[in-house]
């Protein structure tokens, strides 16, 4: 059973995606049709706009973003806050069940 | 309302399909491909699917997916597979496909993009000769470098050389072969480029610039390169990417303006018919970030903004110039640069940071403003330079970056609105 992420969107409605390990949150929300997902430059962190918010509980158990995440994550079109990550570089593992992320406003 | 007609569903063709219900276009939507597969993305083509291919990952092609295919039935968009177009009949607002059916249309949009460039002599009937350009090119080289050993890699463009690099790491015995006096002197500059051929080379690929190469010669199996008084090889495989040429025939066929490219105008529309876009790497449009009067870029980036550009103008009825600024990216060496703006040979390129630790980004300068900045290791310089070349009328004065002592992060309070996006540090 692939592990399950939740995306909520900005208005609360909330979907379940499985998303096998080894893949990243982006490229689950892309295959499981979360709009609030663009993910344009394929997962490159080149283009900013697979922007999440992860759930608080959610932050400290994620790996660190690297220093090309923190840059790109300048150019979200939404608020960059202290739970912002760019999906394309949370690569899932079976750990990540039952991640929550929120979706931003716009990604473009 | 016999609606929009898009043909080709590369990066622009989708866009401009699933752009068009995002702004509330309520028309049918055609979306036509010669390919047979749902639409996929290109940029992994000769980086990470080549190598996930290489590793025989079974999902790589799942990864490669544009969109779901559900999700074009979702938004009622029609994509029509195998479905290559003969015939635009402007008159009758209707395209013809070589299937024998034919779409009515409002609105059509060209994004028919482009093919790899071949060789001006005849390359020999081998599967061991290779364009790079779809999935099945990827796919077939993935499998014929299985047990290729040596490989020569025809054309030092960006294409080529993250190939090169690519089967290098995976321990081909790798030769790339250009002709032009420098590999990537297309939409690079000589540092940047230089320092990234040095690395090739670092790892044994062997790097001939300014040679051309007169034949492609097959003796059982193997093939040996003829370049002017030496040759090449025997290799296993030659990958040939030396460029690509703009799917525009069926454009100039229909009367419509065709010079290496379909013409628009600033808006993204062909100068003889309003009905008419084009899109993607087929266009050639005005652009305010080169000096040229014209281009055509090649480029993801480049196909999905316009694509949105046009499905905002149908949807909405408005027109409004296309004035987004480039950005690419390359893989080589397992390094990664970033640039945003166009490089021109005659811009002035000044160095910011150390080569020797692999972090710096090269300024080009253009009348004495900075128009384009090339990035590696260097993310930070890269953000900063979107912002700051994002508009030609506010691009930075070379004297003002001179005082900066050539660092671009000091010019950062200047471009980022705590407003819009609020940043720690």
């Amino acid at each position: 059973m692939a592990p399950k992420i939740t995306f909520v969107d900005p208005d609360g409605t909330a979907r379940n995606v499985e998303v096998p390990a080894g893949r990243s949150v982006m490229q689950g929300a892309v295959a499981g049709g979360v709009d609030g997902i663009v993910g344009e430059c394929g997962g490159n962190a080149m283009c900013a706009t697979c922007h999440v918010y992860v759930a608080e509980e959610w932050r400290d158990r994620l790996a660190e973003p690297a220093m090309v995440e923190q840059e790109m994550l300048e150019f979200t079109a939404c608020e960059r806050t202290e739970a912002s990550r760019l999906s394309c570089q949370i690569t899932v593992t079976e750990e990540f069940d039952g991640l929550v992320v929120e979706l931003p406003e716009s990604q473009l | 309302m016999a609606g929009t007609v898009i043909v080709g569903a590369g990066h622009a063709g989708a866009q401009t399909a699933f752009s068009l219900r995002a702004e509330g276009y309520r028309g049918p939507i055609t979306l036509l491909s010669a390919e047979e597969r749902s639409p996929y993305q290109r940029p992994p083509l000769s980086k990470g699917y080549l190598a996930a291919l290489r590793r025989r990952e079974t999902d790589a092609d799942d990864l490669i997916n544009l969109h779901p295919v559900a999700s074009y039935a979702e938004q009622d968009i029609a994509l029509r597979l195998g479905s290559p177009v003969s015939e635009i009949d402007r008159h009758a607002r209707r395209v013809h496909t070589t299937t024998g059916k034919a779409y009515g249309y409002d609105h059509l949009v060209l994004a028919t993009g482009a093919r790899a460039r071949t060789l001006p002599f005849t390359t020999p009937r081998s599967e061991r000769v290779r364009f790079f350009r779809t999935r099945h090119d990827a796919a077939a080289i993935a499998a014929l470098t299985a047990d290729a050993s040596r490989v020569a890699v025809v054309g030092g463009g960006f294409v080529g050389l993250e190939a090169a690099s690519v089967l290098a790491a995976a321990g081909a015995e790798v030769t790339v072969i250009e002709a032009a006096a420098r590999p990537m002197g297309r939409g690079m500059s000589p540092v940047m480029a230089e320092y990234l051929l040095a690395r090739h080379r670092a790892r044994g690929v062997e790097v001939r610039a300014a040679t051309r190469i007169s034949a492609i010669v097959e003796d059982g199996g193997r093939l040996t390169i003829a370049t002017g008084q030496d040759t090449t090889g025997p290799v296993d495989l030659v990958i040939v990417g030396v460029g690509v040429l703009p799917n525009d025939e069926l454009a100039q066929k229909s009367g419509l303006e065709t010079q290496d490219g379909i013409v628009v105008d600033s808006s993204l529309r062909t100068t003889r018919d309003p009905r008419v876009y084009a899109v993607g790497d087929c266009a050639r449009f005005p652009s305010p970030f080169a000096s040229a009067a014209s281009v055509r870029l090649e480029s993801v980036q480049n196909a999905t903004e316009q694509g949105r550009h046009i499905a905002k103008s149908i949807a909405t009825g408005t027109v409004s110039a296309y004035e987004r600024l480039p950005w690419f990216w390359t893989e080589q060496c397992g390094l990664r640069v970033q640039m945003a703006g166009l490089v021109e040979p005659a811009d002035e390129c000044v160095v910011s940071g150390d080569p020797g630790q692999g972090a710096f980004s090269v300024l080009a300068f253009r009348d004495g403003r900075l128009a384009a900045v090339e990035s590696l290791g260097r993310p930070r310089d890269h953000a900063l330079a979107r912002r700051l070349l994002a508009d030609p009328a506010g691009w930075p004065e070379h004297g003002v970056l001179h005082g900066a002592g050539y660092d671009l992060s000091a010019l950062r309070t200047a471009v980022i609105s705590p407003a819009t996006n609020t940043v720690d540090g």
